[in-house]
């Protein structure tokens, strides 16, 4: 009797522990999206990133390590459109992993459902002239909030599908992350309702989500067009504009060089502000909430000084 | 008839990971009734191949900008060209074994595309008006859908012979190929026409260790015999990747090649190869800085109607900073003995300065002297320009 009792309890470790181990192993190329994967998979989902929060996005190193973690993987979570595939395909074709390849289930393009602002209404023979334009249209729509709610749901689809009797838990966390996130809307939009319509610079065009949101208005860039780091003769212009529309504001992403924004801040008596491409950008932006709270904060701190 | 068995082999392979679709574990959450019901249908459908189950499709979108239009079934096409200006410094001409003047090297269109879920085909046709040819200068599927976690690519490839000799021309850093690449291999390197098989090998480090086998005709004239005989050449490759901290890492790999070398297939060449790689890039600042130092080692063996095999060896080194967002510069050197067991080598210096104006346009100065083993020197100085339009190749790294 002893014997079919020790062997129970081997048998209960084994199956609690095979339990543990039937984590999903999902990798997200951004950490705005293991940080909304968190959310809405909990302790079900072992979680991993390609890039750092403080990395442009358009140009990761593809690494080999990174095709160790991506062959284990058993969902892919991606911004989709052109944003990574020049640095995604290598990582993916590579990783061996039919759960995640093109077309795959696994393979998540997480833009689903978002509108997408910007889509280029140009012929394609002119496109480039644009600079380093996106041609499905911009895709940093993680920006806008709401869109979070459209990525949580195709990161929770994706989850249900790969894991369907956990159906109810995914839910639960995705109907309480979908309330906080709209709570936390109403506040951000209070906390910017006296600012719509504030002028800004921005470095590169990457917020057009976020401005259309919250309603200050980006006047123009650093870069001349996309991709391109700017002349003197562009930064005079600028100047010139932030003299005459009395802009005080340049925004910027850590990992462009802040000189010439700081040369045009220091001409004009304006303020450089660093703002958060993503989560994990900066200590304390851990979560899709920290990165608002931090933006918005800094951009109200920064309207309020002048 | 070898490489008609190889095909057979990849085929087989192909088909059998087809089938075993359906009895692969999807996900590592899914219960064991899922498993025995996979189990029992991959029983049902084994032997079936007229109907291969697809991979199970997503509902990713096709996003707003690219639907409707018959266009859209085109692949991606890019079109890469290569221009140079090139004038003797010193030295008297001929002898840095490029033409002066203007030269259009080449002009290349690549067509690139899935071409469904198991498989996708890459092909670069290329213009070369100096030569007044067209050629293949890579064609090939690769297939991703193979078990045992092997990846194949068949059809004309560079063959997987340390770090530079696989890359895609365009994307080499410099004007020239270094000297042991061009005097063993030729001047457009080493490319084969076969079958390519890589494996990551596991580790309980979860490192990147990639084993590659190559078997192609031996269609190169510089190292084997040019397809004289229908003998295949052999290629085995080791690559692995070492990260120290996020912003450095090493890699490390070695290759062995064999084929045979004269018209009666008699007798055979072996050449073998070391390459390591250091790249540094801090990952804040990854648009302005960087840096590469990458050398590899070449050791030539070659059997010959004599008493003793012609030996050679040969390495070339480079460094490469980023001095800017735009701006990189970059040093070589080549030293290469001649195939003739004289131990006598040729050398070359680079030095170069490289700007790219945009994503799409490469502008390099690049200073080359070469100095032949009888101690003649002269320097050659070239202007390239690339560019592309149309799509461009994915990112190496």
């Amino acid at each position: 009797m002893k014997l079919i009792n020790k062997l129970s309890v081997i048998i209960i470790l084994i199956f609690g522990a095979s339990q543990v181990h039937a984590q999903l192993r999902v990798v997200s190329t951004l950490p705005n999206f293991t940080a909304i994967a968190k959310e809405i998979g909990g302790d079900k989902v072992n979680l991993s990133t390609i890039a750092k929060g403080y990395q442009n996005p358009h140009f990761i190193d593809p690494k080999p390590s990174f095709i160790i973690k991506m062959k284990k993987a058993d969902i892919l979570i991606w911004a989709g459109l052109d944003l990574e595939i020049y640095w995604l395909t290598p990582l993916l074709e590579n990783s061996r992993n039919q759960k995640i390849i093109w077309g795959a289930s696994g393979n998540v393009d997480v833009s689903k459902g978002v509108s997408l602002l910007e889509i280029p209404n140009i012929p394609a023979a002119q496109l480039r002239a644009g600079g380093d334009i996106h041609v499905y249209g911009n895709p940093h729509y993680w920006h806008d909030p709401l869109n979070g709610k459209i990525i949580a749901q195709n990161i929770y689809n994706a989850l249900v599908d790969a894991s369907p009797e956990d159906k109810e838990y995914f839910k639960g966390n995705l109907e309480d992350f979908n309330s906080r996130l709209d709570a936390s809307i109403k506040k951000w939009l209070k906390m910017m309702e006296p600012y719509i319509g504030w002028k800004i610079i921005a470095y590169h065009n990457s917020w057009p989500y976020l401005e259309k949101r919250f309603g200050f208005e980006i006047v123009d860039f650093v870069e001349p067009k996309p991709g391109i780091p700017p002349s003197p003769n562009h930064l005079v212009r600028l100047i010139k504009k932030m003299r005459n529309q009395d802009i005080k504001v340049i925004i910027i992403s850590p990992y462009f060089n802040d000189k010439p924004a700081n040369v045009i801040a220091d001409k004009v008596n304006a303020k450089v502000v660093l703002v958060a491409p993503s989560v994990g950008a900066f200590d304390g932006v851990d979560s899709y909430f920290d990165m608002f709270d931090y933006n918005l904060n800094s951009l109200v701190d920064a309207f309020k000084s002048k | 008839m070898k490489s008609l068995t190889l095909i057979m082999v990849i085929l087989i392979l192909s088909s059998l990971e087809l089938n075993a679709q359906q009895a692969e574990t999807e996900s590592s959450a899914k219960d064991s009734a899922d498993a025995a019901l996979e189990a029992e249908l991959a029983r049902m459908l084994a032997g079936d191949d007229k109907s291969p189950s697809p991979a199970r499709q997503s509902n990713t979108p096709i996003p707003a900008a690219s639907t409707g239009g018959i266009s859209n079934m085109n692949p991606n096409i890019g079109l890469i060209a290569k221009f140079t200006g090139d004038g003797l410094v010193n030295g008297e001409s001929g002898e840095a074994g490029s033409l002066e003047g203007f030269n259009f090297h080449e002009v290349e269109f690549s067509y690139q595309m899935i071409i469904d879920p198991y498989a996708r085909a890459d092909f670069f046709v290329a213009l070369l008006p100096e030569e007044e040819a067209i050629e293949l200068e890579e064609a090939f599927i690769t297939i991703f859908s193979l078990p045992l976690d092997l990846r194949a690519k068949v059809g004309i490839i560079r063959s997987k012979f340390g770090r530079l000799n696989p890359i895609h021309p365009p994307e080499v850093v410099f004007v020239d190929y270094p000297l042991p690449l061009e005097m063993y291999f030729g001047g457009e390197g080493l490319v084969g026409t076969g079958v390519s098989i890589s494996y990551l090998i596991p580790n309980k480090w979860d490192l990147f260790w990639e084993a590659t086998f190559e078997v192609t005709n031996g269609d190169n004239e510089e190292i084997f015999n040019g397809r004289a005989t229908n003998d295949l050449a052999y290629n085995g490759h080791i690559s692995s990747f070492f990260s120290v901290g996020d912003n450095s890492a090493f890699l490390l790999g070695g290759t062995a090649i064999t084929g045979v070398n004269d018209e009666l297939g008699l007798y055979r060449t072996n050449v073998y190869g070391v390459d390591l790689t250091y790249k540094w890039k801090p990952l804040r600042r990854q648009l302005y800085k960087s840096f590469t130092w990458q050398t590899e080692f070449f050791f030539l063996d070659k059997e010959v109607a004599g008493v003793e095999n012609i030996q050679a060896t040969g390495f070339y080194s480079y460094a490469e900073w980023q001095i800017g967002r735009r701006w990189f510069v970059l040093g070589r050197y080549d030293r290469a003995e001649l195939p003739d067991n004289s131990g006598d080598a040729g050398q070359k210096y680079i030095a170069a300065l490289t700007y790219f104006p945009s994503n799409f346009q490469t502008i390099r100065l690049q200073s080359t002297t070469s100095r032949s083993f009888e101690g003649e020197s002269s320097t050659l100085l070239s202007l390239q320009w690339n560019f592309v339009i149309g799509s461009h190749g994915a990112h190496i790294y």
